[in-house]
């Protein structure tokens, strides 16, 4: 040992535990592969020699090593399922609270998703941009315009309001029309209704600037406060929804991490006997993200099942009530984006909560 | 292989379990430890594999300073270091092959080298036919056999022993004295702690003897309790 021990006594030892120190004649079969990996990251000169003998068995235990790797998730993986499905009535308990958690944000996505088709659709929300004409602007100049209006790229369609016409349809919804007759002459202006084929703010705001400078137009307005409100609310709605994801995602992380948090209490033993013959942290602490995996997943499918059941129960309220209002929405399927998204954070967040809620307790189970 | 100097262990409550010692095991050599019960014998071996941090002094393994070994690097350290346990450290939630297995998983060996050296260990320590059961269905003799198993499964470099014989009948002592032996000619740097002073003498290797945390003699079991 003496030649070893003078040039590690000396100086700082190297970085990880060179196998190769430790036995009189190395045996050739016993040194594992994860042994030998280590002296060859980081090989200081002098180790060439040794080196150059384990070389012939790596090129084929390189692939080895990968291997026995992937098997060994396997097995941790498999392993955790199955714990998880021995006690399934605890297990039951905590993919509910991931499921029923999930969901909740899923859903008030789902609603805001299908309110944003709803703003976006002509039918329901089809800005009106009304044009005042000019009162010296007659019948036929004002279908002129019409027409001209109609050929506009931007605009899908234009009605004529014609002075009598409008003054008629005034008699019949304000009940004023005894009023007007009282006057000499029709004092309503005739009125082009223009329906732009964009209905975003920005859009319609541009066509109306456009508009405005045309001749023969004494003013122009825009109905759309109705759904500036909507937007509004929308853009609230996206807040809230940030908000309750945030809290769902920590609540999340909290029943995940309980839960592991419980596991390795109950199996201290293993892990004091494991770290004992020499298995690392990472070793160690696999199984449990392997735990922390299959409750976020387990958690993720339960939400997308929810998710789609809670689609189905109000699609069809929600379809009859759109038709009131003579509109052909349809609420859209949640779908597979919703709930691959669902298990695929619900992953994420099992493994995070594991890994938060275990290291630094794995690290303090000291044997 | 082992180097002590002048390594004291004082319990939190106060109590001197080690008391400067100075050792030096040389790479391959077989020792026994020896003293009455409370004399420090775990507490050293606990000290070689990092069960314990000593209170002053300096432990050297392997050409590693223990104390300057980083967290990271102490299960590569472990995984050199076979360990039968005086109070076996089995698990109950997995069969006799698991447990031996363990050691095995840890260093990742591929499944069909796991079988073979566990039933190889298993086999030593004649125990074969019991690989599928509990080690609660064991007797104390059988499971300490299974720890041993472990210990030796990964043909690890160094083997500590504490008390492996103590449940064991005479026959079956020597036998895996003889086993331990050897793993000793064949290379493996050991050391055993045991009160079975006959069977020490029979085998005539250094025998090492403490005495309430002091080291209080080195050399050859020759005749009846003396020390050469
Ligand atoms: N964690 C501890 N805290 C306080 N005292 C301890 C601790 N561990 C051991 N001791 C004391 O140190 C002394 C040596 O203990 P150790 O276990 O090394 O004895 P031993 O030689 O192995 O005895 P035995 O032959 O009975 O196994 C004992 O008196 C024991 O009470
Ligand atoms: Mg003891």
């Amino acid at each position: 040992m003496s030649r070893r021990d003078d040039n590690r006594g000396s100086d700082k030892p190297p970085r990880k535990a060179a196998v190769t120190t430790w036995r009189k004649t190395p045996p050739s079969q016993s040194v594992p592969e994860s042994k030998k990996k280590p002296p060859q990251k980081k090989t200081p000169g002098r180790k060439t020699a040794s080196r150059g003998k384990a070389q012939k068995g790596h090129t084929s235990s390189a692939l080895g090593h990968w291997k026995i790797l992937i098997a060994l998730h396997r097995k941790v993986a498999r392993d955790a399922l199955s714990r998880i499905l021995e006690t399934p009535l605890a297990s039951l308990v905590t993919v509910l609270v991931l499921g029923v958690a999930m969901s909740l944000p899923a859903a008030l996505s789902m609603t805001l998703d299908n309110l944003r088709d709803v703003a976006g659709s002509s039918q329901v929300t089809s800005v009106r941009v009304s044009l005042y004409l000019a009162s010296r602007i007659t019948d036929d100049q004002a279908s002129r315009m019409r027409e001209d209006l109609a050929s506009d790229q931007a605009i899908k369609r234009v009605i004529y309001i014609s002075p009598s016409q409008g003054l008629a349809e005034f008699e019949k919804y304000s009940g004023l029309g005894e009023a007007l007759r009282l006057l000499d002459n029709n004092p309503l202006p005739g009125v082009l209704e223009v329906e732009p084929k964009d209905s975003s703010p920005l859009a319609v705001s541009n066509l109306k600037n456009r508009l405005i400078r045309m001749g023969g137009v004494d003013e122009v307005r825009v109905d759309s406060d109705w759904l500036k409100r909507l937007n509004a609310m929308l853009t609230l709605g996206d807040r809230i929804l940030t908000g309750v994801s945030i809290l769902i995602f920590l609540a999340v992380l909290l029943a995940v991490g309980n839960t592991i948090r419980l596991l390795v209490v109950n199996r201290k033993d293993e892990i004091r006997v494991v770290k004992l013959v020499g298995g690392s942290d990472g070793f160690v602490i696999l199984p449990f993200l392997y735990s922390g995996f299959w409750y976020g997943l387990l958690g993720g499918l339960l939400a997308s099942v929810m998710a789609s059941a809670l689609w189905f129960a109000v699609s069809g309220p929600a379809q009859e009530l759109a038709s009131l209002y003579q509109s052909s929405f349809r609420p859209s399927f949640p779908g597979l984006e919703i709930c691959l998204t669902l298990m695929l954070t619900g992953m994420v967040m099992g493994v995070l909560g594991a890994f938060l809620s275990s290291w630094r307790q794995l690290r303090h189970i000291d044997p | 292989m082992i180097v002590f100097d002048s390594v004291s262990k004082r319990f939190p409550n106060g109590h001197i379990g080690l008391d400067n010692i100075n050792l030096h095991l040389e790479r391959g050599e077989m020792a026994f430890l020896t003293g009455h019960s409370g004399a420090g014998k775990s507490t050293l071996l606990k000290l070689i594999m990092l069960m314990e941090r000593p209170s002053s002094g300096h432990i050297q393994v392997g050409g590693h300073r223990l104390a300057r070994l980083r967290r990271a690097q102490i299960p590569a350290l472990r995984r050199n270091i076979g360990v039968v346990f005086q109070d076996h450290q089995l698990l109950f939630d997995r069969s006799v092959f698991d447990n031996v297995a363990i050691p095995l998983l840890v260093a990742g060996f591929d499944e069909d080298d796991v079988g073979k050296r566990v039933r190889a260990s298993l086999d030593m320590v004649g125990l074969l036919d019991k690989e599928k059961l509990n080690p609660l269905s064991l007797s104390g003799g059988e499971r300490q056999r299974v720890g041993i198993a472990r210990a030796v499964v990964n043909r690890p470099a160094v083997l500590l022993a504490d008390e492996p014989t103590g449940n064991l009948d005479p026959d079956l002592s020597a036998d895996i004295m003889q086993r331990f032996h050897n793993f000793h000619q064949a290379g493996m740097t050991i050391l055993i702690a045991t009160h079975d002073l006959d069977l020490v003498r029979r085998m005539g290797h250094r025998v090492i003897t403490l005495e309430k945390g002091r080291l209080i003699s080195e050399g050859q079991l020759v005749s009846e309790g003396d020390a050469v």
